[in-house]
């Protein structure tokens, strides 16, 4: 997640750099919350508009790791009747009614993003990894606090001692895939070996993080903390500091981006308050499983 | 005899040279993708198989098209879509030409009917995204809305009831312009004689335009519905701008599914098949327009 250490630090919350649960968050984000109309600052801003896919990688991976839509490594079944799934969208509908997040038909209606939230100063927090390459441009996106980079909450305590195992997406790189039939592959292999063994530091500006143990982490601090006073060194550091190994494991079928949709529709129905949340997540359930059979059956 | 074989020849040469150009544009651009659109959708396609990767699978794609909900919602959409849009897209372009042309001065009309056309020639992103700034709580439609004395406005794009009629009334506003441009060609080009003589019979302004113009309008009316139906049926651009599809799937259009299959699912066979759909539905469209036109 990211958030505004400025609002942090005038609420006299410290930065949860080693791990909080869902009840610190939202107590937190309550606190976080002030203002009324035009002028108030929410202490969240969920950034589910088109997609889910902050939601989904940063706050259900952040727990469920690998095992976010699929149950287990054969990916015959979807595990969207999980507890923590069905906890996490609960914590969202209760954002809703105690008024620390923009509702979902605000972030549509509105056409809200991350930019015009969190670096606005309209939320102090939000998801969406991918925004790391927005903050540094204060050309485009000008802005006078810092930002500090945190781990994503977890449901409770039982969760916090190896959350960062879970973690699905600590880095924010991007996968580098290698043609079969290029008469360089071995060239290429040498190239990626040298790329993330310390070539890619500087893309870390654009948002590129490294997944690799061996990353010296402090020539990604000084990248990304050029700038004095847009991005928390102390959050960077910690960051840096989380086993990244388990994003490397990502599991993937042939009807992901169906199965996306199917999620996302479902879980709009949830926040538009059509269907409950045991309701839409049985839904999900059974229309990604029977998509999931057909697939296997050709 | 030759020589005049020789110039016909050369005759048929040039013709062939002026005609060469867009008919090889018409065999590449749209005869071979109709026919190759029309074997994938045959097919289990899937485009990161590559070319050639496929399987004949007869009309089981065309088959499950019915049980597919989001197809089933993408079809009903753009009949209602279509249905709504054209008459009162139309009604609206008729009065208002006639308006311009009845009580406008030349200069004036020109400037109106310009000023109306621009949406139609203003990219169609551009315009979706200045709509969505309209119709966000702090447009100008929610505001009006509340002056109004209504407390809680609907949210337009953010509602499954509202979303498809925001969508609808942008494309109302979008092709006005060349609607009133065509209508207001063909008054011009109306028979003096006819009215001048419906004046002498002391008719009413409401009984001119029902009575007379409307009806000598018809083959302009005709020809606007047809190619607005087509247009209808192709809507994509407002749809991917504004909402893409949502909420849940209240705004799904027939192209905006052969989209989504094809570049997002990578069902190429899939979309064909949508795509065979609609160019079913706009040749049964196209024949009705040709009947008619052949008839008169």
């Amino acid at each position: 997640m990211l958030v505004n250490a400025d609002l942090f630090a005038d609420a006299g919350i410290e930065l949860p750099l080693e791990g909080w649960t869902y009840a610190e968050f939202a107590e937190a984000a309550q606190k976080l919350t002030s203002g009324e109309g035009q002028d108030k600052v929410y202490g969240m801003y969920w950034n589910l508009n088109g997609g889910s896919f902050a939601y989904s990688t940063g706050f259900i991976g952040a727990t469920l790791g690998r095992y976010k839509v699929y149950t287990d490594d054969t990916c015959t079944a979807t595990n969207f009747d999980n507890e923590v799934r069905k906890q996490s969208i609960q914590l969202i509908l209760d954002s809703y009614e105690q008024g620390w997040a923009p509702t979902y038909e605000e972030e549509v209606a509105d056409d809200l993003s991350f930019a015009t939230m969190l670096l606005e100063g309209k939320s102090a927090m939000s998801m969406g990894i991918n925004n790391l390459r927005i903050i540094n441009d204060l050309e485009n996106y000008p802005h006078d606090f810092e930002t500090a980079i945190v781990p994503a909450p977890v449901p409770d305590e039982s969760y916090l001692e190896d959350w960062w195992n879970y973690s699905d997406r600590p880095g924010a790189g991007d996968l580098i895939c290698i043609n079969a039939k290029s008469e360089y592959v071995e060239e290429a292999v040498d190239f990626v070996i040298w790329y993330i063994k310390g070539g890619m530091a500087p893309l870390a500006k654009g948002g590129r993080i490294p997944l690799w143990k061996g990353f010296d982490a402090n020539s990604i601090v000084e990248v990304l903390c050029e700038q004095e006073g847009v991005f928390n060194p102390e959050s960077v550091k910690a960051y840096m500091s989380v086993d990244g190994t388990s994003a490397y494991e990502q599991l993937k079928t042939s009807v992901d981006s169906k199965i996306d949709d199917i999620s996302k529709e479902e879980m709009e129905a949830i926040l538009y308050g059509q269907k409950t949340v045991d309701q839409a997540c049985a839904d999900m359930k059974t229309r990604a499983d029977e998509l999931l059979a057909n697939e296997l059956q050709k | 005899m030759q020589s005049r074989k020789k110039k016909e020849l050369r005759q048929n040469l040039t013709a062939f040279g002026f005609l060469a150009p867009s008919f090889l544009g018409l065999v590449l651009f749209s005869a071979i993708p109709l026919v190759f659109s029309l074997f994938v959708s045959l097919t289990d396609w899937n485009y990161i198989q590559g070319i050639g990767n496929w399987n004949f699978i007869g009309l089981r794609n065309f088959i499950d098209l019915w049980s597919d909900e989001w197809f089933l919602a993408s079809l009903r959409n753009t009949i209602i879509y279509t249905v709504v849009t054209v008459p009162i897209g139309l009604f609206l372009a008729l009065v208002l030409a006639y308006l311009i042309d009845r009580f406008c001065t030349e200069k004036l009309g020109g400037i109106l009917r310009i000023s109306m056309y621009m949406p139609q020639i203003c990219n169609i992103v551009a315009s979706a995204a200045i709509w969505v700034m309209l119709y966000s709580s702090y447009g100008p439609f929610t505001q009006l809305m509340k002056a109004l004395g209504w407390d809680d406005p609907p949210k337009f794009l953010a509602d499954y009831q509202w979303a498809l009629p925001a969508v609808m009334l942008m494309s109302i506003w979008q092709s006005l312009g060349y609607r009133i441009f065509i209508y207001s060609a063909s008054l011009t080009g109306l028979p003096k004689d006819v009215f001048e003589a419906a004046e002498l019979d002391g008719v009413n302004g409401r009984q001119r335009f029902f009575y007379i113009t409307m009806p000598l309008l018809k083959p302009t009316t005709f020809f606007l519905t047809i190619t607005g139906i087509i247009s209808s049926f192709k809507v994509f651009g407002s749809i991917n701008v504004m909402t893409q599809g949502g909420p849940g799937s209240s705004t799904y259009t027939l192209v905006y599914y052969i989209y989504k299959s094809a570049f997002t699912y990578y069902e190429m066979g899939y979309a064909s098949a949508i795509a065979v759909i609609l160019f079913l539905i706009l040749l049964g469209i196209t024949l009705v327009q040709w009947k008619h036109n052949n008839s008169n």
